[in-house]
This record gives structure tokens, C-alpha cells and sequence, in this order.
């Protein structure tokens, strides 16, 4: 591999500069398009930061997908408050200005603090009449066995001052069967009752002590996910702060919240955070070791002149392919800078070493080949990945890919114009340090013994590493967070799990059976403590077979019972018996202002093939699961139930991610050896590749001395390693192949110091970038962080196995 | 999400008290009168610990061709609660404690019903609760307050404020003495309840009896 001829031509390297340049600023043209209107505050940032935008969507069930939108999208913009208070009165208090404060803030709709007398009576609007359709199971099994009994109660409840029953109720229902019924649908709402119209509980709180609870909630205005809408969180946090310093009467009273705002916040700021000062450091580290190493700023400007125009075409290409750039991809993307650096340092080190004889084109050519090869297989490690279904990491791969390739063609046009002066001659730094490690290597043996060495050890690591592709062991929540969470958990019994059924049948009739049957199912598992509790459809409209033999059992009970409670009340007119079945319809229930909050659950009548199990589906939200094996028996009895369970679909997706990069890299390597062996020969291949193959399996097994499960992102970091390391002994192998051909040894020694040198800058500016990745608290970026530390660190350090006939050729040092 | 459906399940039972509607009365304002405030009524009220007596309870509902009566025994212990022994027309046994309602009818098992469970059910027990024990200081929570005459011979008329009782009751008038004599709660159709207390006595301490059946 030489050079192309037409470089060596001024004009034709002027114009592969100027096109170069064309290019990227037709990259800058693309990023101002797409950034111009966050400055001016408006639009949505390019930037993604959900994770599960990483995911592929689930192709197998496009059904659920939509489940998982539709739930996700009802969940994601609901904020959840708990005022606590040490009693009621000062709870109350408490929540009364803070949902008034609440409404001050514009990015807040929806604020549901003192509840209307409008919303306390839009339940009984939509069921009141149809009162004479709908019962519970045990109002139907006492009026088909043992109807007298009803009136009994009846009588009783009209006596029984406590029972609240008026003359109103009693001429509308006359056997009070209506109460009965919406006190069971009001059954789940556990432990709140109403104190001005507030929402109120008391209970003990985690600390042992009684505290009461008011309960508020509010709808964003927009998505948790927009850094725009998380700007103003600060606001939110100073109103909860101000209702923390009040004194009510000599009470104190806090809230709590939660949401996926605030988690969303938490994770933009702590991966801004993290970026920042990784990539600080990073670039600090790298200014620092080119003043020091070079002596000059220029070589300084160069190479962050590589790097920029690198990661200024990755993010234009995937801006345009995407349309989005992940944030994961832009974190990956950072390791541009350990390894694209690398072509500008073999440059300028080539520069520095070759002092006042030091030709630009002729410096180019010399490590054209090296820088090349580089280049092809990094691209062969990058691009495999492109294979892979998933979009994470197909952009992971673009993004690389292209800023690597963008910053090799920099070097290539651009640094033999800008790096053409000449500099002093001087000796390389550190020239001891570099003879001494070069020797090092010289001793018999020990290119055999020290990779062994290491592999055996990392291999023995290995074979007690275990795998844990849990999602949930990567969330890094903030403590606070998650204790307000717990709280409010125990307190109002409502989680953030994603679990749910996915119901379907041929039509709504038929879904409505089936709800209430699955309905019948889940509050048996609920009496076995298998769930705490469910949501369904189900719950509130009963199927019109249903309500048909409601009203059936209800009209015989006024015929059969009439006149004895008229008798025994001394009623002016007996009971008389409804005519019209009027039947709740799933239209009128969804048309109620009532059903706001339970909408979300009925997908609809669905556009799916004929031979689809069903049209119309709804989901049934589950929380509390405690055993999901019975959740998922209860769903594989039936092929109309799914069970859905996000965090384990994820976390299965994350296993199949991890097979497939495990399958990808082994033909990763494959690729990269025959790709050297065609250059190098078989043997010569297997020193090139021997480093890399024993710097990631070191970096896998370390994590065996972390304690830490091996997950998807130590995978991920291989393929850093991999595209890293093997430049690494490739330049070594290069160099020695290009002094063997030029049969002389007294260029060598300059050339492989020249060489480790190089390798070892760029070793030592990969590691001050995931060194620091390794400190983050985000666990996938920890994981990913630990595994490229020691693999860039073993294959640096093993990289000189690959210079060949080492051991036979005696180096003086 | 779920939030959501605890919202809306938990106004359902009000609901029901709130089926057809009429305008809500107009508020009175809190008035003290010169011979008792209400301060100094809440403090009779309170002086014993232990209220025994009888009671006599009239429904008079348009719906009815007469009256409903009906009468027993009460206990009412500031500590324990209420217990409230209906005798005619039949025999009925209510317990209402701080958090736990129990009904035995005849020589039947008692039922049980624990405030946790359902706390709207206990919504109505605590209001007649807090009007046996003249807790003015929880009625001024969701009544307007007017309280006239002296300490022998009192009246304190209770205007529903915030729903649902102001979609249920015109009124809520308390009359007495020493002891609270008559309760009379008038709906918003002009249906009422007259429940009058007699035989009043103020024990020191409860009976055996009367301390297991507090003991739910």
C-alpha cells in the first residue's frame, strides 16, 4: 500500500484540500440548520435521551408496541405529589398553597389538588343512569340465591344513622343497590378519603411515625424529555422548598414527588455532567501531553483541527440518516478522540523525529500505509456492528465510522499544507524511558511469556465472570429520588412498573367478556398476594350480556321483594320495576369526562391482517407483581393475552444485543486477520492480532475484580479495544515490514521510538478519556469506562509483540 | 397513570349522595352569641368522659305514609367511641370506633368494617360522631356555625359548606343543655331526621360489658 501518485503533486493535493474543506463545511452547513432554532429556544433538540430510543421497536407484535406508546405516553407527562404533614389540618393547609402555587408555573396543566364538586360527580353522571344494569358479582349472587336478604338490608341502612341513606337516594334506588356498586369500583382507592376536598391519607410513614398525606397531581405541558421543559424544573424545586420553610401554626409540612421528569432531568443532567467533565479532562490531558511531548502549539492545532472535523461529519451524517443523534452515540463518539488522534500523532511524532529533514508529502507517505490499514480495520470493527437489527447500535457504528473517517482524510489533505514547516532538531523525549521499553521486549521469551501470561490470568477472570442483562442494574437513580418514590408507594400503592395484559378479540362485545373474565382471574391472584393490584376497562363497563342479566335480576327483585320492603318501610307506593334496559356503552363510558384517566387504556379497533387474532384490543395496567410466573401462566393459557413487561423485554433485549455483539466481534476479528494476513502473512497476522484478542479478554475478565455482572457495555468497549488496539501493533508491524524492505537497521531504532512514542500518546489520551468513564456513576458508561481502561492498557503495552523478528534482531539501547 | 385511577375511584362513592343535584345554600356567617361562644360549648360537651342515656330516633321522609321510629340505648365514651344499641322496631348493635364499625343484627355474627379499608364509608360515621361529641371545632371544617341562647339552653344550627353535604342537607340544627338533647337533620327536599337523647348520665367508668364490646 503506497501512497496515491497524484498527491505527490502540489496542485492535486490542493485540490483534495479544498474539497476536503468543501465537504466540511457543507457538515457545518448541516449542523446550523438543524441546531439555529434551539438558540432562538424553539424546537426540539437533535439530541435523544431516552434510552429506550436505543432499543429496536418489537417487530414480532406491533400491537404491543402500540400498548407500550400509548401507556408510556399517558405515564410519562403526570407529575405525582405527596404533601406530608404531621396531622390533617396542616396537610391540607399545606396542599392548598401549593396547588395554588403550582398553577403559577406555565409548564403545568391539569393541576389536581382540591377536587370539584364537578369531578366528584361526574362518576355518578355517567353510572347513575344506568344504575338498573350494573352489579357487583356478590350483589348478583345474593339477588339469584337469596333476594329477601337485600330488602333485609335495605331496612336496616334506613334506620342505621351512620348509613347516610336519604330520601333522595331512597325514592331514586329503593333497595340501595347503586351504593353497593360504586362503592366497589370505589374500593380501589385504598386508603384516601376526602378533607376539603382533598385527597387525604393517614399513615405511617417509613420513619415510624403517623403523618398525613395529601395527594396531588399535574400533566406537563409537554415531553419530560425536552431539555427545555427540565430548565425549568428549578422552579418546581422552589416552590417545594418554600412549602418546606413555612410555618403552619407551628407545623412543619414537605413534599414529596415523583415522575419520569424528574428521573429524565436527572439522567440529562448527569450525563451532561459526566460529558463535560470526561470530555474537559479529556481534552486538557491530550493539550497538556502535545505542549509537552512536541513543544509547540501547532501540532496541538492539528490535531484538534482532526478531531473536530471528525466529529463535525459524524454528527452531521447521522443528523441527516437519523435524524437524531443518541446520546450514547455522541458519549461512543467521544472515543473518536483516543482513536482518530492516533493518525495525527503518528504524523507529527514522524515530524518531530525526523527534525530539519522533515518533508511533509514524503512524512505522509511514510505513514500513509500504517494510517491506512488503520483506518480499514477500524472501519471493519465499526461497520460490523452496522449488521446488527439494532437501531442503537447501527448508530453507534455510523457514528464512528464516519467521524474516524473524517478525521484520517483531515490528516490525509490537509496536514502535509499545514505541518509543512520544519523543526528543530532535537531528540525525542523521553528517549530513555522509550529505549528501555523497547529492550525491554528484546529478551528472549518473553514475547511468548507475557501474553500467555496475561491471557491465562484474564482467562481464569473470565471464567468466573457472570452475565446480568437486568436494565434496572444500569439505572443509576439518585437516592433521594428513589426513597420519595418508595414512599409514595406505600402510601398510595401505585408504582412505576410498566407491566400490563394486552387483551384482544374479534369485537368490543367480545373484548368486554374477556376483560371481566381476566378481570375475575387477576382478583383471584390479587387474594394470593401475586399482585397488589390491576386496572382494567373491565372494571367499569361490564359486557352488554352482562348488564342484560343485571337488569334480568334486578327487575325480578322489585317484582319479588316489592311490596314487602313498601310494607315494612310503610312506603306510600311500592317499588316499581324499570322497564328500558338501558345498558352502559363503552362509547358513553369513553365519552364521560369521568373516564379521563382510564382512556388510555382502550386501544381500539385495530388495522391488522385477517388472520390476526383480533381486532379490538385493550390493555389491562397490573401493579404490584409479585409473581410474574403466574401473570405469565395466566397469559399463555389464553393465545387472546399477552403479558408485557418493559423492563424484561429490555432486559431480554439487552441479552440478545449482547449475543449478537458477541457473534459480531468474533467476525469482526475474523475479518481483521484475514485482512492482515493478506498484508502480513499468517504468521506475522496472528503477533498483529495477539495483543488486541488478550486486551479484550483482560478488560472483560476485570470486571470479575470489580464485583460487577459483565453486561452489554463492556461488549460495546471491546469494540473500542479492537478498532485501538490493533493500530497499535499495527504501526509496530509497519514500521518493521518498512524498515526490512528498506534493509537497513540503523533507521529502525529512530522509526520504533518515533512509533512508541506515538502509541504511547495515544494510549495515555484513550485512557485520560475512559479513565475517567470508568468514575461515572452511570453504570452502563462505568461498565463500558473499566473494560476499555484495561484493554487499551494491556494492548498498549503488548503492542511491541508485533514488530517482527523481535527476539533475533538485537537493538542497542 | 394509576394515580389517576385512585382519583377517580375514590370520588365515586361520594357520588352517590350527589345524584340529582339542587343548588347549594347560601353560606351563613360564624355568629357568637352573648350568653355561650363556642368555645365554651365545646368545653360542656367535653367535661365528661362518659355520655349514657337513651334515644328516640324519628324519620320523617315524604316517601313514608308515617314517620320511622325507631329507639334503644347509647354509650358514648370520649376515648372509645360510640356504641349505639337499637332495640325497637328491631334489635340492632352498631359500634363505631376511631377507625372500626360493627353491626350485629339480633343474635347474628357481628360484621366488621375497618376505616382503612374504606375510609369513605367512615365519612358519614365520623360526621355523626363529631355532632354526638359537639366537636364544633370539626364541624367548623365543613359548616358554617351559628350558635345562640345561654348554656342551659343552647342551639347550634349547622350550614353545610363544601360538597357533598351541601348536596345532601339544608341543615343541621343541635340542641341542649348540659348534655346535646336533639339533632335534627333536614334534607334538601325537606325530608328530616329527629334523633332526641334522654335519661342522660355520666358514669365514670364504662362496664365490663360495655369495655369488651368497644373492644372490636
Amino acid at each position: 500500500m503506497s501512497l496515491p501518485s497524484e498527491l505527490h503533486h502540489g496542485k492535486a493535493s490542493r485540490l483534495a484540500a479544498v474539497i476536503w474543506l468543501a465537504c466540511l463545511l457543507l457538515a457545518i452547513a448541516v449542523l446550523a440548520v438543524r441546531f439555529m432554532p434551539l438558540i432562538s429556544g424553539q424546537g426540539q433538540s437533535p439530541i435523544e435521551t431516552n434510552i429506550l430510543k436505543l432499543l429496536p421497536q418489537n417487530q414480532q407484535d406491533p400491537l404491543a408496541q402500540k400498548a407500550f406508546e400509548q401507556i408510556a405516553g399517558a405515564m410519562e407527562d403526570k407529575l405525582l405529589f405527596l404533601v406530608k404533614a404531621p396531622d390533617d389540618a396542616t396537610a391540607v393547609k399545606a396542599a392548598s398553597q401549593f396547588s395554588e402555587q403550582l398553577t403559577s408555573l406555565d409548564w403545568l396543566t391539569d393541576i389536581q389538588g382540591k377536587i370539584t364538586e364537578t369531578q366528584q360527580q361526574a362518576w355518578g353522571k355517567l353510572f347513575y343512569p344506568h344504575r338498573f344494569s350494573l352489579l357487583t358479582p356478590e350483589q348478583q349472587q345474593r339477588l339469584s340465591s337469596q333476594p329477601a336478604t337485600q330488602t333485609q338490608k335495605v331496612v336496616q341502612s334506613v334506620y342505621n344513622p351512620f348509613s347516610g341513606v336519604t330520601a333522595n337516594e331512597l325514592s331514586n334506588d329503593p333497595f340501595l343497590l347503586f351504593r353497593d356498586y360504586l362503592q366497589s369500583l370505589g374500593q380501589q382507592a385504598g386508603q384516601f378519603r376526602l378533607d376539603n376536598g382533598f385527597l387525604i391519607s393517614r399513615q405511617t410513614a417509613p420513619d415510624g411515625q403517623a403523618h398525613s398525606y395529601v395527594l396531588i397531581t399535574a400533566r406537563l405541558s409537554g415531553s419530560p424529555y425536552s431539555p427545555s421543559l427540565q430548565a425549568r424544573l428549578p422552579e418546581l424545586t422552589l416552590l417545594e422548598q418554600t412549602i418546606a420553610h413555612t410555618d403552619f401554626n407551628g407545623q412543619q409540612a414537605q413534599v414529596l414527588h415523583t415522575g419520569v421528569l424528574f428521573y429524565a432531568a436527572f439522567g440529562t443532567q448527569s450525563a451532561k455532567d459526566e460529558i463535560s467533565t470526561i470530555g474537559l479532562g479529556s481534552l486538557l490531558g491530550v493539550i497538556l501531553l502535545l505542549l509537552i511531548v512536541y513543544r509547540s502549539a501547532l501540532p496541538m492545532t492539528l490535531a484538534l483541527v482532526s478531531i473536530g472535523s471528525g466529529l463535525l461529519c459524524a454528527l452531521a451524517a447521522c443528523l441527516l440518516i437519523f435524524g437524531k443523534v443518541h446520546l450514547f452515540s455522541l458519549v461512543f463518539g467521544a472515543s473518536l478522540i483516543g482513536v482518530s488522534i492516533d493518525y495525527a500523532f503518528h504524523y507529527l511524532t514522524d515530524r518531530l523525529a525526523a527534525g530539519s529533514r522533515w518533508n511533509p508529502v514524503a512524512g505522509l507517505k511514510h505513514i500513509f500505509a500504517a494510517i491506512t490499514l488503520g483506518l480499514i480495520t477500524s472501519l471493519v470493527g465499526y461497520l460490523s456492528m452496522l449488521v446488527a437489527p439494532f437501531p442503537g447500535l447501527q448508530q453507534l457504528a455510523l457514528f464512528s465510522a464516519i467521524g474516524l473517517t473524517g478525521a484520517y482524510l483531515t490528516v490525509v489533505c490537509w496536514y502535509p499544507l499545514l505541518a509543512a514547516s520544519k523543526v528543530h532538531d532535537a531528540p525525542l523525549p523521553q528517549l530513555r524511558l522509550l529505549n528501555a521499553a523497547l529492550a525491554f521486549w528484546q529478551k528472549p521469551g518473553l514475547r511468548y511469556l507475557l501474553p500467555s501470561a496475561i491471557l491465562l490470568a484474564a482467562l481464569f477472570g473470565l471464567y468466573h465472570v457472570h452475565y446480568d442483562d437486568d436494565i434496572r442494574q444500569l439505572q443509576a437513580l439518585p437516592e433521594g429520588l428513589q426513597t420519595q418514590e418508595a414512599e409514595i408507594k406505600a402510601v398510595t400503592g401505585m408504582g412505576s412498573t410498566q407491566q400490563m395484559l394486552l387483551l384482544r378479540a374479534r369485537s368490543e362485545q367480545a373484548l368486554l367478556t374477556a376483560l371481566s373474565q381476566t378481570d375475575h382471574q387477576l382478583q383471584g391472584l390479587k387474594a394470593e398476594g401475586k399482585l397488589t393490584s390491576f386496572t382494567s376497562l373491565g372494571t367499569y363497563v361490564p359486557a352488554e350480556v352482562q348488564q342484560k342479566l343485571n337488569f334480568e335480576l334486578i327487575t325480578q327483585l322489585y317484582r319479588s321483594q316489592g311490596d314487602k320492603l313498601a310494607a315494612t318501610l310503610g312506603m306510600k307506593q311500592a317499588p316499581v320495576a324499570p322497564e328500558q334496559f338501558a345498558p352502559l356503552t363503552l362509547t358513553e363510558f369513553l365519552a364521560s369526562p369521568a373516564s379521563d384517566a382510564l382512556r388510555f387504556l382502550w386501544l381500539g379497533e385495530q388495522e391488522l391482517g385477517e388472520d390476526s387474532a383480533g381486532k379490538f384490543a385493550s390493555v389491562v395496567l397490573l401493579s404490584g407483581v409479585n409473581d410474574a410466573r403466574a401473570i405469565k401462566a395466566l397469559a399463555a393459557n389464553n393465545g387472546d393475552i399477552s403479558f408485557l413487561d418493559k423492563a424484561d423485554e429490555i432486559s431480554s433485549l439487552f441479552g440478545e444485543y449482547r449475543i449478537r455483539v458477541t457473534e459480531l466481534l468474533l467476525l469482526a476479528f475474523g475479518l481483521i486477520y484475514g485482512l492482515l494476513t493478506v498484508r502480513f502473512g499468517w504468521r506475522q497476522a496472528c503477533w498483529v492480532i495477539l495483543p488486541t484478542v488478550v486486551a479484550s479478554v483482560a478488560g472483560l475478565a476485570v470486571t470479575n475484580l470489580t464485583g460487577l455482572p459483565l453486561n452489554l457495555f463492556n461488549l460495546l468497549a471491546v469494540i473500542l479495544i479492537l478498532g485501538i488496539g490493533i493500530d497499535y501493533s499495527l504501526f509496530f508491524a509497519e514500521q518493521s515490514r518498512h524498515k526490512e524492505l528498506a534493509g537497513s537497521a540503523s533507521q529502525a531504532t529512530p522509526a520504533r521510538q518515533s512509533t512508541l512514542l506515538a502509541i504511547s500518546l495515544s494510549a495515555a489520551t484513550t485512557l485520560l478519556s475512559f479513565g475517567l468513564l470508568a468514575l461515572s456513576h452511570t453504570m452502563a458508561i462505568h461498565s463500558f469506562g473499566i473494560t476499555v481502561l484495561t484493554g487499551i492498557i494491556v494492548a498498549w503495552f503488548l503492542a511491541p509483540v508485533s514488530m517482527k523478528n523481535l527476539s533475533t534482531r538485537r537493538e542497542g539501547a | 397513570m394509576t394515580l389517576t385511577r385512585l382519583l377517580t375511584a375514590l370520588v365515586i362513592p361520594l357520588a352517590l349522595l350527589t345524584a340529582p343535584t339542587f343548588a347549594a345554600t347560601a353560606a351563613n356567617t360564624e355568629t357568637e352569641q352573648a350568653g355561650i361562644t363556642l368555645q365554651q360549648l365545646q368545653q360542656t360537651l367535653a367535661a365528661h368522659e362518659l355520655v349514657k342515656g337513651d334515644f328516640e330516633q324519628v324519620r320523617n321522609l315524604s316517601m313514608f305514609s308515617q314517620p320511622l321510629s325507631s329507639s334503644g340505648h347509647f354509650v358514648l365514651s370520649r376515648q372509645q367511641g360510640l356504641w349505639w344499641q337499637q332495640t325497637q322496631p328491631f334489635p340492632v348493635s352498631l359500634v363505631l370506633t376511631k377507625n372500626k364499625l360493627s353491626q350485629q343484627f339480633g343474635t347474628e355474627a357481628p360484621q366488621l368494617m375497618n376505616a382503612d379499608e374504606n375510609p369513605m364509608v367512615f365519612y358519614f360515621s365520623h360526621l355523626f360522631l363529631s355532632l354526638f361529641q359537639g366537636d364544633t371545632q370539626k364541624l367548623q371544617e365543613q359548616f358554617d356555625v351559628a350558635l345562640s341562647g345561654d348554656a342551659d339552653n343552647w342551639t347550634l344550627a349547622l350550614t353545610p359548606r363544601t360538597p357533598p353535604l351541601t348536596q345532601v342537607f339544608t341543615s343541621i340544627v343541635l340542641k341542649g343543655d348540659e348534655n346535646l338533647d336533639k339533632l335534627e337533620l333536614t334534607e334538601l327536599r325537606g325530608d328530616s331526621t329527629r334523633i332526641s337523647f334522654t335519661d342522660q348520665s355520666h358514669p365514670s367508668t364504662l362496664t365490663q360489658e360495655e369495655q369488651s364490646v368497644f373492644a372490636l
